[in-house]
């Protein structure tokens, strides 16, 4: 089931280095707690990860591809990202946009986006998927801030 | 995929086996012949494909082969004794406890067992014992007063 | 001869009983044939999409595969089924209508290495956008399922929407008489509500399962249907054989309800045989079977009119069912919804429009109680609702209404049979209406059920040399007890002991034709064609023994297990051996058609009165119904013991689609396809009190004056545990099921909530 997602934070960093920060896509992509193994393809254009997690009694393990869809200098990022674990039978796909936009004390990054989970995993629920998503959402600022210096 | 040899009783009956790890015992029984354990749920919720072993009720779906070795097994087909039903058996009947029959073995062995270990057991007893055996045709009553006329007779002097 | 019953409205041991409880009986899946192999199925994991491709290579090299089947393998089929509209592909052919659809069969040595082999199948998708929600589907830019339609194979009359804009309209019905508008304008209370069905799954325990061998004399099919000729119809059509050279046989069925009614599993089984000339068996899973049939879920909006002393001025129904991805039975389902859903009340004006809508979802067919539950459980909360408004008590509302004995309950159909303020005087008095007491509330419903029983039935009897009979039938044992009524009728009907009385049924290569068992037909349909083939065995003998004896064969004349000629009584034995010379046998036949007794439709009503004694856990929502009372209206019972047992077991369903049962879909798929998530009745929802009350007046057009059971003791459950909670908790419930969850919220909030709020996590 479609889900989508909005949130947003205030960082130290001004808009340059933000920027420069999320252009590092492998980096970014080592926020998301469940993503490893980030491999560039085509530089800024596609990667493949690996995700690994593990959801009730599911064990998930699924390669992704990584398409960076647009940029917009300075400004927006947008990226699709998919895959399926094949064993237990489940998709994911994800198409989320970054944008940031100067702020007084630094920059203000935006993430949004949806996402789908849809096989055997998720007949958990898009309760417990949710939970899941909000979980990874909160751990990914956790970093970014951490990167960027945390505000409010 | 390994194999070993496992000994076991089956209906009163002495086995020596060769058998696959991972093989169900479920699948074992039903591919002997002995198909009165049903595949229904397959994730032993149903009770279906209830067995006895050492007179406990166990789900063979969830069981593996291998685990019954040196235990005692007993399916429906050995409940009757030379032709003669046991009185649950003959509760059943006399009580229209049945309609497809599907769930039947698992309950008359969820029942027998249960009468084993408490043989006087009140409606709230029966229905505790017997909540892992679903049946969806008869509406459960007729069973419970099936139960509770099998345990009537035997309190009577039967057994 | 007298016929005073004897063997007939007797509670005698069910004749499968003792096989039944020693683990003897064989279901279709207990059955092999030497040298077979076993089919695994490949599903679809799109709602809606485009099969660009089905990579079967490495499927292709796992160990004991001897053949994968997909959609480009039927060019030599036809390769659709559908006992109404031809559009059930056997396997998915270039798109895929929904989440679970099958795809492939692979075909291997062992059960084991077939689900290995299948996992290894990778299926290439272009997605489609899907609509799982009927509402959804109708609006104009929904995805549609169907651009063409199959073809028609079944001229019900029925409307398949194609003027005006269909789009993913599977079937449409309507009823009118009399002016609604000027009736709702003239009434003194107009009510309106919308009231919600939900999607079931009839979980009979025995999953779907077929083995078919093919052959130089055609096709066996040993399989788990309720209806072995209509399969047998499908199976012909499909690999263009007579009639004659398809074989389905049916043991034991683990099961029904409706839920195997028509064609499921058994074509592709069959088509697998034809294609590697070896016996194939193809079992389901429990969560294979539930992506195979579910029921149709609903939406009905409905509006009641009454004067001030509570009589029904005008009722208007809008009926929408979410049918799923296949036409299957739900043209029938709505056509029952639609004659149902007003109650077996005098109605002056009526109009009721029905929708069945296609749904990327799992196909929607039969299952018990056929649109009437649905569409019961809106007209009956309505009329309580309409009691509460206008002061009236609410049984004393239905008096007023209800429909008496030989009054038509739809002008140009079989008047109504029943008593029915007879039976709602027994049921009220059953739940202590109208105060149960401290905590406590009753609720009641009742229904009036047009049977679907088609009245086409051929029954043969053969008195053997020695006097004794098999009855040879087309119905199947599924537990209601068939063959065990069938054996009381022929061994009333032959004077003879049950002993010497044998039942041979459900074998189409065997037995002769019988159109369906389901609908609550069989005790009244079948039980007369088998009636008619005693009493023509019975001609027979009579003739037989006048040649034998020399005598004018009108001086010969019936007795228990023989004739009388010139007082003296003889055998059937004798009769036969002695016209034979040595050996020898009568057969009798018997056909029912439409004709006669059986010439108005429907065959009988089926009455539904349900009667319940709720309370609640405030705290936790909980509900407990304290007693459930259903009242068997039905003629004249051959079997009282099984018609409670009937009773009984149908109330508990619905006391399960009340409470518990729902199928829910969330995005393209189902979240609780299993018997943890889905939750049926257990021994621990036992009401404490189960009251199966009998109802005998001898008014049915079946044997000795019966009618149907088995269906109507749940088509009111519904209504009446909603109306129980609310006298009890003031709150109007108007969905089902109504779990702890769903009260609880009613309570707090007087609503239930639509979507999956935040919070709910």
């Amino acid at each position: 089931m479609l889900q989508d997602f909005r949130r947003d934070i205030t960082v130290t960093a001004d808009l340059a280095s933000t920027w420069q920060k999320l252009l590092d896509v492998s980096t970014v992509a080592s926020w998301v707690s469940i993503v490893e193994d980030v491999k560039e393809i085509d530089p800024l254009r596609r990667f493949t990860a690996v995700l690994q997690d593990r959801m009730g009694p599911f064990k998930l393990r699924a390669d992704l591809s990584i398409d960076v869809l647009e940029i917009e200098e300075g400004s927006r990022i947008r990226i699709k990202a998919g895959g399926q674990d094949r064993q237990v039978r489940s998709r994911i796909s994800v198409e989320a946009e970054l944008s940031i936009e100067n702020e007084e004390n630094g920059s203000r990054v935006t993430v949004e986006g949806t996402y789908e989970v849809t096989g055997r995993v998720a007949t958990l629920g898009a309760g417990s998927i949710r939970k899941k998503a909000t979980g990874i959402l909160d751990e990914f600022f956790q970093h970014l801030t951490q990167e960027l210096g945390g505000s409010r | 995929m390994s194999a070993r040899k496992i000994s076991f009783v089956l209906n009163r009956r002495p086995q020596e086996t060769e058998i696959d790890d991972s093989v169900l015992l479920l699948d074992f029984l039903r591919d002997r012949g002995l198909t009165g354990a049903k595949p229904s749920c397959e994730m032993e919720v149903c009770g279906s494909c209830t067995i006895l072993i050492d007179g406990l009720p166990f789900s063979a779906c969830t069981t593996l082969a291998v685990e019954v070795e040196g235990r005692t097994v007993e399916t429906i087909e050995g409940v009757a004794r030379n032709g003669e039903l046991h009185p649950i058996q003959e509760a059943f009947v006399e009580r229209f406890a049945m309609q497809c029959g599907f769930c039947t073995p698992g309950m008359v062995l969820t029942a027998k067992a249960l009468l084993e270990s408490n043989p006087d057991p009140s409606r709230d007893d029966i229905l505790h014992w017997m909540e892992g055996n679903i049946c969806r045709c008869t509406g459960y009553e007729s069973i419970v007063e099936a139960i509770l006329s099998a345990a009537a007779k035997a309190g009577t002097g039967d057994g | 001869m007298d016929n005073k019953p004897q063997i007939v409205g007797r509670s005698i041991p069910r004749v499968d009983g003792v096989a039944k409880v020693t683990g003897a009986a064989k279901f279709a899946i207990d059955l092999s044939v030497p040298g077979m192999v076993f089919g695994a199925v490949v599903r679809s994991e799109r709602a809606h999409a485009e099969i660009i491709d089905i990579d079967t290579r490495s499927a292709e090299q796992s160990p004991g595969v001897v053949r994968i089947i997909t959609g480009r393998d039927l060019d030599n089929v036809v390769p659709y089924f559908g006992h109404i509209v031809l559009d059930h592909p056997i396997l998915a052919i270039e798109r895929t209508l929904y989440y679970g659809e099958p795809i492939a069969l692979v075909i291997a040595r062992s059960q084991q290495a077939a689900t290995h082999a299948a996992s290894q199948v990778e299926v290439e998708y272009r997605e489609l956008p899907y609509v799982t929600d009927a509402l959804e589907a109708l609006k104009d830019d929904a995805p549609i399922l169907h651009p063409q339609r199959g073809e028609v194979v079944r001229d019900l009359g029925f409307d398949a929407g194609e003027e005006g804009g269909s789009g993913n309209i599977c079937s449409l019905a309507s009823l009118d008489w009399g002016n609604v508008d000027s009736g709702f304008a003239a009434a003194d209370l107009v009510i309106e509500g919308e009231f919600r069905y939900p999607m079931l799954y009839g979980y009979a325990m025995e999953p779907y399962n077929a083995l078919a061998v093919s052959g130089e004399d055609g096709l066996t099919v040993y399989t788990t249907t309720q209806h072995p000729y209509m399969v047998r119809k499908d199976l012909a059509r499909i690999l263009s054989l007579p009639f004659a050279k398809v074989r389905v046989v049916v043991p034991y069925v683990g099961g029904g309800y409706g839920t195997k009614s028509y064609s499921k599993i058994e074509p592709l089984a069959a088509v697998a045989a034809q294609l590697t000339g070896l016996p194939v068996k193809v079992v389901l899973g429990v969560e294979e079977s539930i992506h195979t049939t579910r029921s149709d879920s609903a939406i009905v909006r409905a509006r009641s009119g009454y004067t001030a002393q509570g009589l029904l001025v005008a009722r208007a129904f809008e009926i929408v069912l979410n049918s799923g991805a296949y036409t299957d039975n739900s043209p029938q389902v709505g056509q029952k919804a639609v004659n149902t859903c007003f109650g077996p009340y005098r109605t002056p004006a009526l109009s009721v429009r029905m929708r069945s809508v296609f749904t990327n979802t799992v196909p929607a067919s039969s299952l018990r109680g056929f649109g009437t539950p649905q569409g019961t459980f809106a007209g009956e909360l309505q009329m309580d609702e309409a009691a509460e408004r206008l002061g009236i008590d609410p049984v004393e509302l239905r008096k007023r209404n209800l429909v008496g004995p030989g009054e038509e309950v739809i002008p140009g159909k079989r008047a109504l049979e029943a008593n029915l303020p007879e039976d709602l005087e027994l049921l009220s008095k059953s739940v202590d209406w109208p105060d149960p007491g401290e905590g406590r509330a009753s609720g009641l419903g009742l229904s009036a059920s047009d049977s679907g029983a088609y009245p086409s039935s051929t029954a043969l009897v053969r008195i053997h040399a020695d006097g004794s009979a098999s009855a040879l039938v087309g119905a199947t044992e599924m537990g209601q007890g068939s063959r065990t009524v069938l054996a009381q009728i022929a061994a009333q009907e032959l004077a003879l002991p049950m002993e010497l009385v044998t039942i041979v049924s459900s074998d189409t290569g065997i037995g002769p034709f019988e159109q369906t068992t389901g609908a609550s037909r069989t005790t009244t349909v079948v039980g007369r064609s088998l009636q008619a083939a005693c009493q023509d065995a019975r001609r027979q003998l009579r003739a037989l023994a006048a040649e034998v004896h020399e005598v004018a064969v009108e001086s010969v004349q019936d007795a228990p297990g023989g004739v009388l000629v010139d007082g003296t009584w003889r055998s059937f034995a004798e009769v036969i051996q002695g016209w034979f010379g040595a050996g020898g046998e009568v057969i009798g036949t018997g056909a029912i058609r439409r004709s006669g007794d059986f010439a108005e439709t429907p065959v009988f009503w089926e009455i539904g009165a349900a009667g319940v004694i709720v309370s609640v856990d405030r705290d936790t929502g909980e509900v407990s119904v304290e007693k459930l009372a259903t009242i068997g209206d039905v003629g004249f019972a051959i079997n009282p013991a099984m018609v409670h047992g009937q009773d009984a077991g149908a109330a508990l369903m619905g006391l399960g689609a009340a409470l518990h049962e729902e199928l829910v879909y969330e995005g393209e798929m189902l979240t609780n396809p299993n018997l943890v998530d889905y939750r049926v009745p257990r021994f621990e929802d036992l009401p404490r009190e189960m009251d199966q009350m009998l109802v005998e007046r001898q008014d049915g057009v079946g044997p000795y004056g019966s009618k149907g059971a088995g269906e109507g003791g749940g088509n009111a459950i519904g209504a009446a545990i909603a109306s129980a909670i609310a006298r009890l908790l003031g709150v109007r419930p108007r969905e089902l099921p109504l779990t702890s969850e769903r009260v609880w919220r009613l309570l707090q909030d007087g609503r239930i909530p639509r979507e999956a709020d935040d919070d709910l996590s």
